[in-house]
């Protein structure tokens, strides 16, 4: 879907003013710090802001000075934070109630898929108060799908979840555009959400758009004002080339080497996946070591060393072609000799592997 | 056991109260729901209006309804020219009389229910391609359903104890105005006690079991949603 | 930051102001007041159509006499079912005789002070000056007919009598409105509500409004209006109350009750 945004919002004191041009297709994320206006953005493109400015959607003007569709005309799928199921109904009934009033000229979507995709089976009975959190989830999710809209939106439909139903439900909003035929926008502040599931990001701040690109180049551009000092890192593509069965290790190729990550035992040979490092878990080397308890030793080139004000410095290290961050003290760099262009290895405790990412 | 008169006096409130109860939840569901959702001042005016007949005298709210439904008055003449009948001494009268006079007791519960519904679930069903209509029908009416219980309840109760504006805009006309709240104070003034007595323990009676009944059922719904 | 009063402090800026007031008041009660021999109150129950005409004469008697009126209105009926519940009433002018004879059988007024202070009149009458005047304005094209209730007012029990002489009585029934006294069957017709109204005459002549039209029906078709006035129990030592039913019967009082509309005995 083309999405040819020009909006003006206010919220109290904030302001949202974005002019940009989106084309969704698959998972696309909007990602920014909490207060961005990620949410008024996703509230407007939804149609519960009348007045705020111009949306057009493949050629056609849900809103303008002049007409407003609302949102309940709109090709548009909601997932809320808090879900929002009706309580008068149960399971089922939630989901008869989207599929009820669905979009005839909406994607086809079949009860069926819905239900085995995200697992809803035996829930279709329960009442809707008697649901956990990653339940009442899956079933929003499952309802929304079931109005069989165009676009989806997900509003930080994880926030409120433990980590490992995030786990299951990411991998199941990663299924979405490949099993619905419809583009997926993801709200969240959280970059490994976002990171493992996303193939564009859009960011905002302050409510403005500040790019918007491919999620690992983008992620790799945002740098340390955007993540935040402490998730700083760098995200990875590769395949998966081995099993270690025996020390539970996978080794994903990442064109630089092969880096062994534990667990994901699951993943197929050849499968596509992204690996996330962060910078405080990379140590730089001028040479590969050899008894050290370090598994992952990338052969790299220097390409940019920041310092920073205070004991740190970043140290951008060219793997190949994939950017790795390391964070290092100043007293090493120049310890070392570190400059750019020079070659150097970095190094990765297989520890340091973030085991949410496993796709 | 209770004169006849009496019996057409009972026949009158019990009619008076159930069309009240028609006809007030039908009015006081857009009213209710236009405030549960607004914003501003012009919304707490109105709600302060809308619970003006808690607080006036009825005898002030009985005077000023007769002034207006009088046949002298604006809303008077126009009904005597519609149907030639005056709107004051008349049923018809008597209806709206009890509708201004229990407004808040229909509004305010209704309010309350839809404010707890909340903006939310209704931009959850808008997401699911609910129009206006077919939310308010299909998520916020189940959902508020225990306050139609209360505004109901409470109307047709209020309805039948009410006094001071039933006389002044009902005239007290035997199988036409006359309630029973007016027969047991005829009564109790000619000293006839015991007939008052008979009336008026009838009443309670009948009120308790009304709204017990009604409760009941209620915490019924209550447990099975729960 | 304003800061109240604590503990006694406060407590004693509380209770000045109550203090204050209360020694007022029982000083109030306990000095004289008023010229003469010591005043009394005399608290009178009246009935509605006679209200006017008490008003009318209440500074001539509160001037010769130094006692001071309270008036309490309403239906002849009502004022009775307060009086036998112990109302605290000195003297009851009541619209009929029934009544009065009632409070004394009954042990609440003083046997031997009854006496007629008044004939009332019933008219029917409409506010509209070109409306009909006399008995036909019955058959005419009327909405409504106010009249008082006739179980708890002697003029209205008057126009029920009158109704059921002339064969309009059941005829009539769902136009005829029914007010708690005979002064609300005159305001009735007078703000429009109601076309036609049985009031008395007194509340024709001694109110601006009343511009309209009236008839009198015959005497004969109703039971005299003999308005009693009586001295209750509690009256019975009030030297106020004596004062009134004398006063009462004095020829200048008389003039007054005549001019207002009624006979005198």
């Amino acid at each position: 879907m083309r999405l040819s945004l020009d909006l003006h919002a206010h919220r109290g004191r904030f302001e949202l003013r974005v002019a940009e041009e989106l084309e969704l297709e698959g998972i696309t994320s909007l990602f920014g710090p909490s207060g961005a206006g990620k949410s008024t953005l996703l509230q407007a493109l939804a149609g519960f802001l009348p007045g705020t400015g111009r949306i057009e959607a493949d050629g056609v003007v849900w809103q303008d000075g002049r007409r407003f569709l609302p949102a309940h005309r709109r090709p548009v799928g909601v997932v809320f934070q808090d879900g929002r199921l009706f309580e008068h109904l149960d399971v089922a009934g939630n989901l008869d109630f989207a599929a009820r009033r669905a979009d005839p000229r909406g994607p086809s979507v079949r009860r069926s898929e819905v239900v085995a995709a995200l697992g809803l089976a035996g829930l279709l009975e329960r009442r809707v108060d008697t649901l956990s959190g990653g339940e009442a989830q899956r079933v929003a999710i499952g309802r929304a799908l079931l109005a069989r809209p165009r676009l989806l939106l997900m509003d930080e439909p994880l926030v409120a979840l433990d980590r490992e139903r995030k786990a299951t439900i990411l991998a199941m909003i990663a299924e979405l555009p490949r099993r619905f035929g419809l583009p997926v926008l993801f709200v969240s502040h959280l970059v490994e959400e976002i990171a493992q599931i996303a193939d564009r990001l859009v960011a905002l701040r302050d409510g403005r758009t500040a790019g918007q690109g491919p999620t690992v180049a983008m992620l790799e551009r945002l740098g340390a004002d955007v993540t935040g000092h402490f998730e700083a890192g760098s995200l990875l593509e590769g395949h998966v080339t081995r099993h270690d069965e025996e020390y539970s290790l996978t080794g994903v190729d990442v064109g630089a080497g092969i880096l062994w990550t534990p667990g994901a035992m699951h993943t197929g040979v050849g499968e596509r996946v992204r690996v996330r490092l962060r910078a405080r878990d990379v140590a730089v080397s001028l040479r590969r070591l050899e008894g050290v308890s370090i598994r992952n030793q990338l052969p790299a080139s220097i390409a940019e060393i920041r310092e920073e004000p205070g004991a740190y410095a970043e140290v951008r290290l060219d793997c190949g072609g994939a950017m790795v961050r390391a964070r290092i003290t100043r007293l090493a760099v120049r310890e070392l000799g570190l400059e750019p262009g020079l070659a150097a290895y970095a190094l990765v405790k297989t520890v340091a592997f973030d085991r949410r990412l496993e796709v | 056991m209770l004169s006849p008169s009496d019996w057409d006096a009972a026949r009158t409130t019990l009619l008076l109260a159930a069309t009240t109860v028609f006809v007030l939840i039908l009015v006081a569901t857009p009213l209710a729901w236009r405030l549960a959702f607004a914003r501003g001042r012009w919304a707490r005016v109105a709600e302060a209006v809308v619970a003006l007949p808690l607080v006036l005298p009825p005898t002030v709210m009985g005077f000023y309804l007769l002034v207006l439904l009088g046949p002298a008055g604006p809303i008077g003449s126009w009904w005597v020219k519609l149907t030639g009948d005056t709107l004051s001494f008349s049923f018809a009268g008597l209806v709206i009389a009890s509708c201004l006079h229990s407004l808040p007791f229909a509004v305010q519960p209704l309010q309350n229910a839809f404010e707890s519904v909340g903006r939310r679930r209704l931009e959850a069903a808008a997401s699911l391609r609910a129009g206006p209509l077919d939310a308010f029908f299909s998520v916020a009416l189940p959902l508020a359903l225990r306050g139609y219980v209360t505004a109901a309840v409470l109307t047709f109760a209020h309805t039948l104890g009410e006094f001071g504006v039933m006389l002044m805009v009902g005239g007290n006309i035997p199988g036409r105005t006359r309630v029973l709240s007016i027969s047991i104070f005829e009564h109790v003034e000619t000293l006839d006690y015991a007939a008052a007595h008979r009336l008026a323990a009838a009443l309670l009676i009948f009120s308790f079991v009304v709204l017990l009944s009604v409760y009941l059922a209620n915490g019924r719904y209550r447990t099975r949603v729960a | 930051m304003r800061y109240t009063a604590t503990g006694r402090a406060r407590v004693l800026k509380a209770t000045a102001p109550a203090t204050v007031l209360t020694m007022l008041i029982v000083a109030g009660a306990v000095l004289p007041a008023g010229p003469g021999p010591r005043a009394a109150e005399v608290t009178v129950a009246v009935a509605a159509n006679f209200l006017a005409t008490l008003q009318q004469l209440e500074p001539e008697f509160e001037q010769r006499s130094g006692h001071e009126l309270r008036l309490a209105a309403g239906s002849t009926g009502s004022l009775y079912a307060q009086i036998a519940n112990g109302a605290p009433y000195d003297v009851f002018l009541a619209a009929d005789e029934a009544r009065p004879a009632r409070a004394v059988e009954e042990g609440h007024a003083v046997r031997g002070s009854a006496f007629v202070y008044a004939v009332g009149t019933l008219v029917l009458w409409s506010a509209d000056p070109d409306g009909p005047a006399g008995p036909e304005a019955l058959d005419g094209e009327f909405h409504h007919l106010a009249i008082a209730n006739p179980r708890t007012a002697p003029y209205g029990a008057a126009a029920q009598e009158v109704l059921t002489a002339m064969g309009r009585w059941e005829p009539l029934q769902d136009r005829i409105a029914r007010t708690q006294s005979v002064a609300g069957a005159w305001s009735a017709v007078a703000s429009g509500a109601a076309d036609l109204g049985f009031v008395a005459l007194s509340s024709v002549l001694t109110n601006d409004a009343g511009k309209g039209r009236y008839w009198e029906p015959p005497q004969a078709l109703y039971t005299p209006l003999r308005q009693t006035a009586v001295l209750l129990n509690r009256g019975a030592d009030n030297p106020g109350a004596t004062a009134l039913l004398e006063f009462l019967l004095s020829d200048d009082a008389r003039a007054v009750i005549r001019d207002a509309g009624y006979r005198t005995p």
